[in-house]
């Protein structure tokens, strides 16, 4: 969404309560048969625990403004697809950490919803399978909710390979000359208040290449574009996000941010965790958290 | 004020001339006033006579000033004199003394196409006891009633110029004719001696066989400071000088020629340029003023939108001479694409308008191009904070004129220097945009007039993002442009063969060209714009008159458009796009026709009673449909003072364009239709001061409205609609306008509107708000004129917020990676109210050959913080109404010359 700036706000990478930060699928985009594997990353304030959580998936969910809504209810759904000779999952995918989704929906089926949607005005965008949607519910012992939603597309062509998972290899830190990998233990001191060059270490392999068609409708062979998500909580990052576009940004100009930790007053924590989400943009999503050491104030 | 007493063509001049001191500012342009350069020639006084002085006034030390109304016949001689303000104190005969002095003014008639005819003037005329510019004691001028060349010496027996000059006004240049000069001294011999003269047309002046030696000079032009100086006469020897006087005030408000339009429509809003110019909050901007009139709902102060009684910025249109233009300012709302020198008037229809204006169903603002009738080379320049600026006309002969103008901004100078090598966005192309216009006119003969202008303007910006993710995750680029330039020639021939027809043929050629381009995203379109059309009036009658006429718009474009489609009035989160929804098309060549044909009479059975019954006829090839459209005005004089009127009509226009087409919208669209009715009175209680209270009601039907409904497509599949033409509105209120011409230096008006307007979507239930609902709108605009070239000026508004939609949780999209907004029921929350206060400053200082006229426009001056939109935080759970523009200082030169 284009929106307008949003200063004076906590800023969206800066982790201060409830949050789901991303939902993976394992594979990304499952093949008839096969069976998904559907982790969240959460963030929880120290000393809070999550309460519930809730998965749930929809075939046809409503618009975004509403709250994506499920716009056929299961036995509505259940009946269409019984109609056309097909099985649908329960809606409920459980209350555990991960869920698991089985494509089990005939991919005749999905064709023939797709058919006719290959060009605008359509219902629906099939690129790279049938998109379902993947709700979960998170609330915590703070009293906050969180409710998150993606994308799931299963696919029914098994013309073109499927989109991978993308992967991060490990977050550094720059401290002095020296280039430092973060891991769970906080082992490089930070200091607070001025900026530390920190990066992702993503193999350039990981923007996969694919067939996509082009705005003329020209088939196309495309790289991914890969965005990063810096999250942090405590201080500031020099860019929330960044990307990589083929022929546009460089992956290495991808891969570097800038994170200032807060000050000891705003953020009285010895340590401070850094998570980067990489999406690529076909539903493919992976994350790597490290955690620093920070400088105390003389 | 003049009126033209032969022919129902009435004018209106306000002149200003006085007795033996300086004038006073005339009566300001009535709100119902032409320009007047339609008159060949204005009349020109060129005998005054000096009223006697009260005795008990002068006895008492008290001053006056007596405003006249004169009747001149086309000989130029005063035929009648009556009083339009009396004097204050009354009672001490200062206005018998005026009538009886005026009665003996001669004038050189007023002409109209080369003829001179019958007008009527004001005329100012004040007393004053300390400015009795007595000559020496040895010597008193002869009367000035009686100008004339000295007389020559009887040894001659031909006389010899040897003192001779031209009166040009100070700072103007502008000639100075039927001003009496005297000349005086003490001789030796013959004891106190002096002689006058009156300057001729251009402002020349001659004394012949003038004694050797000094001379004094004085001159006391009326509305002007006395000019006195000493010249000294070499026998055999001639002497040429030029004399600049200086007029007392060369505030804008001196507006002397305007001319009176009756009043036709149920509600019709006329401001001049000069005024316009003026206005506080406008920051010189010529166009800004548009939304200080009553109707007009208040929007950002850039946002360039023209919201009219309750109807979609879309739906108003703004026309340059009755034809349409693509943009009105620079980058959307910065800066008027027309300069101030070129602009003649605005005349703003809120509704209920004329069948000559069409495919609109909101209202009309006419921005009237000046007729050029220059009297000399002149123009100015001027400067802003903003950019830079300068017009220049050229008289060609006695039937020709042209004019220059162009604008240039520098905001892309001062940016490049502003922004850091190292910054996180690069100016590839720093905001920058120009305009340039060509005026034109000549005159070959009284009944033809024919008028050219062609109108250039070009926007651009380009940036440079180092990382485009901080823009927005899904941009696909690291670059945003926007160009848009255009192009438009009007021609306007006008045929007046005798005061019962009137043709007026105009064609307009253009191109626009509109390049949008941020990653993936890009509009880019080219349009090539033919607009004929033709205006015969003929008057057939005392009674009656009809005007009748038709129009053609023809469109060609050329476009190709990768973008979501843009959120509709109504639609919460109306600034974003969603760009996982991006949509392709492309256009090319597609010609669109839009003939139209409308005919209007005037019907005044009794001289009280004006109807107006017309019919106008549209096609709309764009959507294959044709409408007929009956409109009814009626203007009804109750008594002198009181006018009621009323109006009915339809109004009819085209969806817009990216709703009709296949990618975006639905081919399958009609026209939308809105029935406007309109009634109310108005009040003159005075030359200068009027009321107006009008009530009106609008009903829309056919209105594109966003659906979720699906039809069949051809091969069976199902398809969105995405829009139909399902929504209905209406919007309902009441207009109170005080309209304070000049008078005792004070102008200004105070505009009120209560309105409510509503919208029902398609398949909804119930009305909604409309996005720009402002249920009170409150404007006051004043001036007050100071001596010295003063002006100070305010402008006070306070207007109901916008209506809102609230957001009433959020879901976070994972693969977005950003949260979606929940929003509660349409426009049912409210920012909160907006009041803001302008003021403004303005001072001429006046050269010999120029003026300068500086300007500082102080707009939200106690700092309110207003809103102007709603923000919230990543995740929707706080929110904070900000966006309003904080104190603001702006300041502008201008030297005319």
């Amino acid at each position: 969404m284009l929106g307008a700036c949003r200063d004076d706000f906590v800023p969206f990478n800066r982790l201060d309560r409830l949050r789901v930060l991303a939902i993976q699928g394992e594979p990304a985009a499952p093949a008839f048969g096969e069976e998904t594997v559907l982790t969240p990353l959460l963030y929880l304030p120290a000393g809070h625990q999550v309460t519930r959580r809730a998965w749930s998936w929809c075939p046809f969910p409503g618009p975004a403004s509403a709250g994506s809504p499920c716009l056929l209810d299961e036995a509505e759904a259940g009946a269409l697809a019984a109609a056309a000779g097909a099985e649908l999952p329960p809606y409920d995918l459980g209350d555990g950490d991960t869920a698991r989704f089985e494509h089990t929906l005939d991919p005749g089926l999905l064709a023939s919803l797709c058919a006719g949607a290959a060009d605008p005005p359509s219902l629906l965008r099939c690129d790279g399978g049938f998109p379902i949607q993947i709700r979960l519910v998170v609330d915590s012992d703070a009293g906050q909710v969180v409710t998150a939603v993606r994308r799931l597309r299963l696919r029914f062509d098994e013309s073109h390979p499927p989109n991978q998972n993308p992967v991060i290899a490990g977050l550094t830190a720059m401290v002095g000359s020296e280039e430092v990998l973060l891991g769970e233990e906080p082992a490089p001191d930070l200091p607070r208040e001025q900026e530390t060059e920190i990066r992702a270490r993503v193999p350039a392999e990981v923007a996969e290449r694919y067939r996509a068609v082009d705005p003329e409708g020209e088939e196309m062979e495309r790289v991914e574009r890969l965005v990063l998500t810096w999250f942090v909580d405590s201080g500031d990052t020099e860019s929330e996000r960044t990307s990589f576009i083929d022929g546009v940004v460089e992956l290495e100009d991808a891969l570097g941010n800038r994170w200032e930790p807060a000050a000891q007053e705003d953020y009285p924590a010895d340590r401070a965790r850094l998570t980067v989400v990489l999406r690529d943009e076909r539903e493919g999503v992976t994350w790597s958290t490290g955690a620093v050491a920070l400088a105390v104030a003389p | 004020v003049i009126r033209r007493r032969t022919a129902a063509l009435a004018a209106a001049i306000g002149m200003v001339l006085a007795g033996r001191a300086a004038a006073q500012p005339p009566p300001p342009a009535q709100p119902d006033q032409l320009d007047a350069s339609t008159l060949s020639k204005l009349p020109v006084q060129t005998k005054f006579a000096l009223a006697d002085y009260p005795p008990e006034a002068r006895a008492r030390g008290v001053e006056a000033e007596v405003v006249l109304v004169l009747d001149i016949d086309q000989t130029g001689a005063v035929t009648q004199v009556g009083i339009a303000e009396p004097a204050d104190p009354p009672d001490l005969g200062f206005d018998e003394a005026a009538m009886v002095a005026a009665k003996q003014f001669e004038f050189e008639p007023a002409e109209l196409d080369g003829t001179p005819i019958a007008v009527q003037i004001t005329y100012r005329y004040r007393f004053t006891l300390a400015t009795d510019p007595a000559p020496p004691a040895a010597g008193q001028p002869p009367d000035r009633g009686a100008p004339a060349p000295a007389p020559a010496p009887a040894r001659r027996t031909k006389p010899v110029v040897n003192f001779a000059g031209v009166l040009l006004q100070r700072g103007t240049r502008l000639p100075m004719p039927g001003v009496v000069v005297t000349v005086f001294r003490e001789d030796p011999a013959a004891g106190p001696v002096g002689f006058e003269a009156a300057s001729d047309a251009d402002g020349r002046f001659a004394f012949y066989d003038l004694a050797p030696g000094e001379w004094r000079i004085l001159i006391e032009p009326p509305g002007h400071y006395p000019f006195r100086t000493t010249e000294v006469i070499q026998a055999g020897q001639r002497v040429d000088v030029t004399f600049y006087l200086e007029k007392a005030s060369y505030n804008p408000y001196d507006v002397t020629v305007t001319a009176e339009r009756p009043r036709k429509e149920v509600s019709r809003t006329a401001i001049a340029a000069d005024e316009i110019d003026k206005v506080p909050g406008g920051a010189g901007d010529p166009l800004a003023v548009i939304r200080n009139f009553a109707g007009v709902a208040r929007t950002e102060p850039e946002d360039g939108l023209l919201v009219v009684r309750g109807s979609a910025p879309a739906d108003s249109h703004v026309l340059f001479d009755g034809m349409e233009v693509p943009l009105l300012y620079h980058f959307g709302g910065v800066k008027s694409v027309i300069p101030i020198g070129m602009l003649d008037s605005i005349e703003f229809y809120p509704g209920n308008f004329s069948p000559m204006y069409g495919r609109a169903t909101g209202g009309i603002v006419d921005v009237k191009i000046k007729q050029l009738v220059p009297d000399k080379v002149g123009g100015y320049a001027d400067v802003s904070i903003l950019d830079a600026g300068g017009y220049l006309e050229v008289p060609l002969g006695k039937r020709a004129a042209v004019a220059v103008a162009g604008r240039r901004s520098y905001i892309d100078g001062i940016l490049n220097l502003a922004v850091p090598d190292d910054a996180a966005v690069s100016l590839l192309t720093a905001p920058v945009y120009y305009d340039a216009q060509v005026l034109g006119n000549y005159r070959p003969a009284p009944a033809h007039d024919l008028r050219g202008l062609f109108l250039l303007s070009d926007d651009r910006l380009e940036l440079l993002f180092r990382n485009p993710a901080d823009v927005d995750p899904a941009l696909e680029g690291n670059t945003i442009s926007a160009k848009t330039n255009f192009y438009r020639s009007l021609l306007t021939y006008r045929y007046v063969p005798d005061e019962a027809l009137e043709n007026t043929l105009r064609l307009s050629l253009g191109r626009d060209r509109f390049l949008f381009g941020a990653g993936q995203l890009t509009f880019d379109l080219e349009l090539y714009t033919a607009q004929l059309r033709d205006t015969v009036r003929h008057k057939l009658g005392r009674h009656v008159a009809v005007s009748y006429g038709a129009d053609l718009k023809v469109e060609q474009g050329s476009a190709f458009i990768r973008l979501p489609r843009a959120p509709s009035e109504g639609q919460p989160g109306g600034g974003d796009l969603d760009l996982s929804d991006v949509r392709t098309t492309q256009i090319d060549g597609q010609v669109v026709w839009s003939p139209g044909a409308f005919l209007e009479a005037e019907l005044r059975p009794i001289p009280q009673l004006l109807i107006l019954p017309g019919l106008r006829a549209d096609y709309f090839q764009l959507v294959d449909e044709a409408s007929v459209q009956p409109r009814l005005t009626a203007r009804w004089q109750l008594a002198d003072p009181v006018t009621a009127k009323g109006g009915a009509g339809l109004f009819v226009q085209p969806p817009p364009f990216e709703r009709v087409e296949t990618s975006f919208g639905n081919p399958d669209l009609g026209t939308e239709r809105t029935m406007h009715y309109s009634f109310g009175a108005e009040l003159a209680s005075s030359s200068w001061l009027k009321f107006d209270a009008t009530g009106f009601y609008k009903h829309m039907w056919h209105l594109v409205s966003p659906t979720d409904r699906l039809r069949m497509g051809e091969g069976g599949e199902l398809e969105p609609l995405f829009y139909d033409d399902r929504g209905t509105g209406r919007v309902y209120g009441l207009e109170l306008v005080a309209r304070h011409e000049l008078h005792r230096n004070l102008t200004g008006w105070v505009a009120y509107t209560l309105s409510r307007a509503l919208r029902r979507d398609s398949g909804a239930m119930e009305d909604r708000l409309f996005d720009f609902d402002q249920t009170h709108i409150l404007t006051a605009v004043a001036s007050y004129l100071l001596p010295r070239n003063w002006l100070v000026g305010g402008r006070f508004r306070l207007v109901t917020g916008n209506p809102t939609t609230p957001v009433v949780g959020s879901v976070y999209d994972a693969s977005s990676d950003q949260y979606d907004p929940i929003y509660g029921r349409v426009n049912t929350a409210r920012t909160r109210d907006f009041h803001q206060l302008d003021l403004r400053v303005d001072k001429r200082w006046i050269y010999r050959n120029w003026i300068l006229n500086a300007y500082v426009d102080i707009q939200n001056v106690y700092n309110r913080s207003n809103t102007e939109w709603v923000d919230f935080n990543f995740d929707y759970s706080e929110s904070k109404e900000q966006g309003g523009v904080p104190l603001l200082t702006i300041i502008g030169l201008r030297a005319e010359f």
